[in-house]
């Protein structure tokens, strides 16, 4: 018996949900603010010149403003103008809402924290049962009364990328879809404005390279591509093949390590023994890391909340406690004022490479007995607690005071 | 009790002494003290002051200075005291030598020799110790001091080795203050010098308390043990008795022919010259005349050297800077009352005929003048340091220094430090300071009261020593004999004195000479150097005459044309002109002084008789005919400064002293003054005078009184007015006839009142094209040729000066680039900088478009290859690297690319483009303000120019602002109760829209604003297509300006 194959719409069919501006949306959502008034949000101190604006209400962009504005220029120019900070508790809730609703039409759904999500509803009841056009009207308009947002642009396409340009495209509220058949034709004509989770640099190089749709992109080899744009070249190419690449995973994560001044420390050599102290728990971290480290940042943040920060390199690559502490000291030199008391400093690196084991072939017997305390010094920490073992700085601080 | 205080600080001691110099003296005398000794850390700045003020109250000076090393108060310090004249000069060599080797300074070599003229004390069992073995310790002491733990501590252990050492002891309380109460200033001060705050500095960081002045008594009960230390004081102060030679001007020895004297050998050069300028004449006798009176007068106040080193350096910079030309005389200009010699007309220094231009000798030098000649001479600014080195290897480096200048706390500096070292933040203190400013209420508070209490005693307090526009100073032996030196700030290889102007260089006879820089010089010689390169032969430009009388000159000046010409560019002055029809070169020297502080009272005055004058009417009397004579040129008012001395010396009957301190008087006369006895006693000699000699009234004497005292602020004298327009008509000329060729050289020298895209603009206005930048044709400086200007190099964002010489280096000896891989190739550069001139245009014309030179860069260069291009076997073409499919860019990209690597656009016209704004529909142009008198209006444009103005007596605030559209500047006017409202938004250069209404005097318009807008110049809200269709369908418009608009190169 011949079974009539499915239709080719059913094989993949993907929605990309796109909650335009969802950090204002959540605050009329959930009536902190009146939906006509016109507001924005913010994600740092108000009151410092660099603040920019993140998220905009639908009533203040009417007046022209824009994500990335100045915040002094938002009071400068419309003063009637609320500015609201970050409500991440709200934005949560609201994702969660949605992904609690999302899971009503299909089990496959992704989500990030920007509010977009998608949709695999390949082979679902509502899509074997509804037309496409219906299907997004209806993710909309329930998705709207689940979480009382009134902008959420919809895409739905056969493929990923598409679907994903289109939600984009289609923002704040509207709804688009690329008919089966049609992707290739589509793709051509994209921007590369449009293609998604390519990083701003990337873009400025190809604006600067003339290249602005996808079909000039295609003209392009791949080395070509990686030469120009590094690693994103690679994405690149197999973006505008129609071939949908996640964003990147997230960046390794630095090893940090600060120490708080309790007091308005007046005491160069005490802050020092801070520093030293630092340092050990620095260490510490990078033995349970198994890393080595290639460059050193020290950072001074001032009872102001001023920064400053210095970086050095080390070659080749170290895990040597004494070494560090050398660099950090001397970092610590030529940052440290003494004008403004201090709130905090913290060391932070990236862990570089796992410790092959083979750097230290030629140390000397006293470095390898000082290298074989320190390991063991790190087991004992792990297997008890940091404060098991206590660095001897201060009795060493002590007894120089005492000569 | 018998005690001198051979360890004092002033508040030369930089961040730590506290007294001034009087108040010091004022206290030593107070507290019985015969003798007093000033001992200021590593600096002698104050020791001719104390010395005067020492000798005025009847004290001994004492002069001596501290050498430290350390920040540490109690660290390795020698005190030296000068036993006499010599060991002044001693003490100024030493200190000299520590400033000019830094940390190489060794206190073993330096005392190895015998200092025979110095007393030496030290505190510091070390410098004991070292100074014990050298040939000095005859006159070693050690210091013992009696006011911490730690100075007692350190006092027994000193005590003890210089028994051993066989040294006498001195006591001492090192003093950096008069009494306990400055202590908190003190370590206000010592923690601004140490960048630290108040809570944490050490105690080894500021002095004790107990570290004033203290008197002999008090010094007994500190010292019981030790009499013989404080016998020690007294009779050290016995054996140190200066007597400098004072207030006598040490006149630098020029060489001269056998047989010659400084006056012989002048007058030979002055008459030499005279018959050049003057023989055959009708000035011939009189020039003679005057001759010989300033010759009697140079000749009896000793200053012909003065006058022969001025030809010297003038000789030399016409012999080195004259090009082609550029006649020797144009290399330099003489300003300010010099030019009033005919002495230096004669010599060749100055240009300016004192005769023709009745020019009066006596306000540069007269018999009663007590201060020397001070000539300026100014050279091209780029000019100025070979000049500076000239006079180092003429004279040699040990005889000649800069004069320092000592900048003082003032109020904003003030509270700003006092609230960091307080541990306030960088924002609370910028809020503060605003706060403060606008005079807020909450800086009643107890924190803030106390703050601005602090500020308020370190106000006036020295901070550092800056360096001399001008002034260079000339000895006959080695400067540092006189005068202590050190290194001039900014890593210049110059050495500075330590003593400014207003603190002893006068007292100590060093002869200053003026020599300063002019960019208007440099514009002058660029100019002309682009004419003699384009083999335009005009013998014109260097005729001063032909420039006077020139009627397309005239045309320029009358009618306001004049940006980019030297000293009558500004929208005040170009508005006198064309108000006052100014055309000739005696109306521009008077409307250029007129426009100063002093004269803008009159300037209203003069310009109403000065149109009717030139209609043949006078309707108006001089207050009375002794005054014809004086101010016959600007119709009996005020102009210049020679004015208020002539009035004074002629019609008042003073003497020239007397004038000359009127004079002085009137420019720097603030409000408080009008009451003092000295005002008031001067204004009964001035009405009593001028009642006696010249027969006024005693009611046209009271008027002529308030003219003559409503004379004040700035001014100018005649010569200086005279001379600068000099150059001003070259300059005028050179605009007039090639105009490309000076903006050009004007935009080279970043010379100028605007900014380079003003001049830009001005340029397109009067029908000159803007050429973009080209890799193979483009110089560094722009160029000027027939009716265009080529861009230069030397704009670009991120190419600096050895890569700009590298470029042209390498396109002048190898030929023309043929492709942005041979520029890679041929020429080391970073990526980005190739990218920039890329994006300037510069290889448009090499066959690809910007895009696709770029792409093909990124062939050579890749993401991690910045510095190093790796040139790729490659056997294909350029072209053939390239995607067909690349798109060029829009015009609005190029507009904004050249915008911000260059700082304007050359592709298309900004102001042009501002037309096109939304809310520029219903604006005025420029030219159309004057059909519209009387209306109220809208005008858009950028802001060129900004400048408040303060109301004297309404302690209101007004501005005047001058916005530029596509057909010329609008001049603006914003009276406070706009001003106020509209504040916070003025400042920038816009754009803005302003409502007002338009009013007219003598031919100039302006807007009175109501309302201001700034605007939101966003490149996406306006259409660049049509902008530069715009451009080029503009031809002419009905303007004042030719409009012939550039075109676009797109």
């Amino acid at each position: 018996m011949n079974i009539p194959s499915p239709p080719l719409l059913h094989d993949t069919l993907y929605a990309a949900i796109a909650c335009h501006q969802l950090g204002a949306q959540v605050f009329t959502a959930f009536e902190i603010v009146e939906p006509a008034e016109p507001f924005v949000v913010i994600r740092q101190d108000p009151s410092r010149h660099t603040c920019l604006v993140w998220n905009v209400s639908s009533g203040a962009r009417t007046l022209g403003i824009y994500a990335g504005m100045s915040i002094l220029m938002i009071q400068k120019k419309w003063p009637h103008v609320k500015i609201m900070t970050r409500r991440k508790d709200l934005e949560e809730e609201t994702m969660n809402t949605i992904r609690e609703h999302l899971f009503t039409y299909t089990p496959s759904v992704h989500i990030d924290p920007l509010g977009r999500a998608l949709l695999d509803l390949a082979h679902t009841p509502t899509s074997r049962t509804q037309t496409p056009v219906n299907l997004i009207s209806q993710i909309q308009k329930s998705l709207c009364q689940a979480t009382r947002l009134t902008e959420v642009a919809i895409g739905l396409s056969s493929s990923i990328l598409i679907a994903h340009i289109l939600a984009q495209s289609a923002r704040p509220s509207r709804t688009m879809i690329c008919p089966l058949g049609h992707e290739d034709a589509f793709l051509t004509s994209v921007t590369c404005d449009q293609v998604p989770h390519i990083s701003p640099t990337c873009r400025a190089i190809l604006s600067q390279l003339g290249i602005l749709h996808l079909h000039q992109l295609r003209t392009l080899s791949r080395n070509a591509l990686i030469r120009r744009c590094g690693p994103e070249g690679e994405k690149l190419y197999a973006l505008c093949r129609g071939v949908f690449v996640p964003p990147s995973p997230h960046k390794q994560e630095c090893i940090t390590v600060e120490s708080m001044v309790s007091k308005d420390n007046n005491d160069t050599c005490a802050l020092r023994i801070l520093l030293k102290l630092t340092v050990d728990k620095f260490c510490h971290q990078i033995r349970i890391h198994k890393s080595l480290i290639s460059r050193l940042t020290l950072c001074i943040v001032y009872a102001d909340m001023h920064r400053t920060q210095r970086s050095c390199k080390f070659t080749p690559a170290t895990s040597d406690c004494a070494t560090i502490e050398h660099r950090a000291h001397m970092l610590f030199t030529t940052l440290y004022t003494r004008r403004v008391s201090l709130r905090s400093l913290y060391l932070q690196s990236l862990p570089e490479t796992g410790e092959s084991m083979q750097q230290n072939l030629f140390d000397s017997a006293h470095t390898h007995k000082v290298n074989q305390v320190a390991t063991s010094v790190t087991k004992a920490r792990e297997v008890f607690d940091f404060d098991c073992i206590k660095s001897g700085v201060h009795i060493v601080a002590r007894q120089r005071d005492h000569q | 009790m018998s005690f001198v205080s051979l360890h004092t600080h002033s508040e030369y001691s930089f961040y730590s002494g506290i007294p001034t110099i009087p108040l010091l003296v004022q206290r030593a005398k107070a507290l019985g003290m015969t003798a007093l000794a000033l001992t200021d850390t590593n600096r002698m700045s104050g020791l001719i002051r104390f010395y005067t003020e020492c000798k005025e109250h009847g004290i001994k000076p004492i002069l001596g200075v501290e050498l430290t090393d350390a920040h540490n108060l109690f660290e390795p310090r020698l005190v030296l005291l000068a036993k006499n004249a010599e060991g002044y000069g001693d003490l100024c060599e030493i200190i000299t030598r520590k400033n000019l080797t830094g940390s190489a300074f060794s206190y073993d070599a330096c005392f190895a020799q015998m200092w025979d003229n110095l007393i030496c004390i030290t505190s510091c069992p070390r410098m004991l110790a070292l100074l014990a073995t050298t040939p000095n310790k005859k006159n070693l002491y050690a210091e013992i001091i009696n006011i911490s733990s730690k100075s007692r501590q350190q006092g027994r252990i000193l005590a003890s080795l210089a028994t051993n050492l066989a040294v006498p002891l001195v006591a001492s309380n090192n003093a950096y203050f008069l009494d306990d109460n400055d202590f908190k200033t003190h370590k206000v001060l010592r923690a601004i010098g140490l960048t630290a705050t108040v809570s944490r500095l050490t105690e080894e960081e500021y002095a004790s308390p107990r570290s004033y002045l203290r008197n002999g008594t008090d010094m007994h009960k500190l010292f019981p043990d030790h009499p013989q230390a404080l016998i020690n004081t007294v009779t050290i102060a016995d054996a140190c008795t200066v007597k400098l030679d004072l207030g006598h001007w040490i006149m630098p020895t020029v060489a001269l022919p056998d047989n010659e004297s400084p006056a012989s050998y002048l007058r030979h050069h002055a008459y030499k010259g005279l018959k050049t300028r003057y023989e055959g004449s009708q000035h011939y006798e009189k020039a003679c005349e005057l001759q010989e009176h300033e010759l009697a007068v140079i000749e009896k106040l000793g200053y012909s050297s003065y006058f022969l080193i001025v030809k010297d350096v003038c000789d030399w910079a016409g012999a080195t800077f004259a090009h082609k030309y550029r006649s020797p005389t144009d290399a330099t200009i003489l300003r300010g009352s010099a030019a009033n010699a005919i002495t230096f007309y004669n010599l060749g220094v100055s240009n300016l005929d004192p005769i023709t231009n009745d020019l009066y000798f006596q306000r540069f030098l007269n018999e009663d003048r007590a201060s020397p000649p001070d000539a300026d001479l100014d050279f091209g600014w780029d000019e100025r340091d070979q000049a500076l080195t000239y006079l180092v290897e003429k004279w040699g480096r040990e005889r000649v220094a800069i004069t320092c200048t000592t900048n003082h706390f003032r109020k904003r500096a003030a509270l700003r430090e006092c609230a960091l070292v307080y541990g306030y933040s960088e924002e609370q203190v910028t809020s503060l300071v605003r706060s403060w400013r606008k005079g807020a209420d909450h800086l009643h508070d107890d924190d803030i009261a106390m703050l601005l209490a602090s500020a308020q005693k370190i106000l006036g307090k020295p901070r550092f020593l800056g360096q001399h526009p001008g002034g260079v100073l000339i000895s006959n032996k080695p400067i540092c004999r006189h005068v202590a030196l050190e290194h001039a700030p900014g890593g210049t290889n110059r050495l500075i004195t330590q003593i400014d102007m207003h603190n002893g260089i006068d007292e100590l006879g060093l002869i200053k000479f003026d020599i300063l820089g002019n960019g208007s010089l440099s514009v002058l010689r660029d100019a002309l150097s682009q004419l003699a390169e384009q083999d335009i032969a005009d013998p014109r430009v260097s005729d001063l005459d032909k420039c006077y009388n020139d009627p397309a000159v005239q045309h320029l000046i009358s009618s306001g044309k004049t940006r980019g010409i030297f000293y009558i560019e500004s929208p005040a002055q170009i508005k006198l002109n064309i108000r006052a029809n100014a055309q000739t070169f005696e109306e521009i020297a008077i409307t250029s002084s007129l426009v100063r502080p002093a004269g803008t009272a009159y300037a209203e005055t003069f310009v109403e008789r000065h149109r009717l004058f030139k209609q043949g009417i006078v309707n108006w009397e001089y207050l009375h005919p002794s005054l014809e004579p004086i101010l016959r040129e600007s119709h009996d008012v005020c102009a210049y400064q020679e004015d208020v001395t002539k009035i004074c010396h002629q019609v008042a009957g003073l003497t020239f002293k007397q004038a000359d301190g009127i004079r002085k008087m009137m420019n720097s006369l603030r409000e408080g003054s009008l009451q003092s006895i000295e005002y008031q006693t001067l204004a009964a000699t001035f009405m009593h005078g001028c009642i006696t000699t010249s027969g006024l009234s005693q009611e046209q004497a009271l008027t002529l009184w308030e003219r003559v005292s409503s004379f004040t602020g700035f001014s100018f004298c005649k010569s200086h007015s005279a001379s600068y327009a000099q150059l001003s008509f070259k300059c005028s000329y050179l605009k007039a006839h090639y105009p490309a060729q000076f903006l050009a050289a004007v935009i080279s020298n970043n010379h100028g009142f605007y900014t380079r895209d003003v001049y830009l603009a001005e340029a397109r206005r009067i029908g000159v094209e803007i050429f973009p930048i080209t890799i193979n044709t483009s110089s560094i400086a722009y160029r000027g040729h027939e009716k265009c200007i080529h861009v230069g190099l030397m704009h670009i964002r991120g190419i600096g000066h050895a890569t700009q010489d590298a470029l042209i280096h390498e396109r002048t000896t190898n030929g023309p680039f043929t492709s942005i891989l041979d520029v890679a190739k041929r020429v080391p550069m970073h990526r980005q900088a190739i990218v920039n001139l890329v994006l300037v245009g510069a290889f448009d014309t090499l066959g690809l478009t910007q895009p696709e030179t770029l792409f093909v860069l990124d062939e050579i260069y890749t993401k991690h290859e910045e510095h190093a291009p790796s040139f790729l076997p490659h056997t294909t073409t350029l072209a053939d690297r390239v995607p067909k499919n690349l798109t060029n860019y829009t015009l609005m990209q190029k507009c904004l690319n050249e915008l911000y690597l260059l700082g304007f656009m050359v592709s298309g016209n900004i102001l042009a483009i501002l037309d096109m704004h939304p809310k520029a529909r219903h604006a005025i142009h420029a030219a159309d303000m004057v059909h519209n008198v009387n209306k109220r209006v809208r005008v858009c444009g950028w802001a060129i120019t900004n400048r408040a103005h303060h109301i004297a007596g309404r302690e209101a605030t007004m501005l005047f602002i001058t916005l530029e559209d596509v057909s010329g500047p609008i001049d603006v006017v914003l009276w406070p109760e706009i001003y106020t409202r509209y504040a916070t938004i003025l400042g920038e250069s816009g754009p803005y829209a302003i409502c007002g209404r338009i009013t007219e005097s003598w031919g100039t318009y302006c807007i009175e604003a109501e309302t201001v807008e700034m605007l939101e110049w966003l490149p996406t809200l306006i259409d660049f297509e049509e902008a530069s269709h715009r451009l080029h369908t503009a031809t002419t418009r009905s303007t004042s300006y030719e409009h012939t608009l550039s075109p676009v190169a797109a």
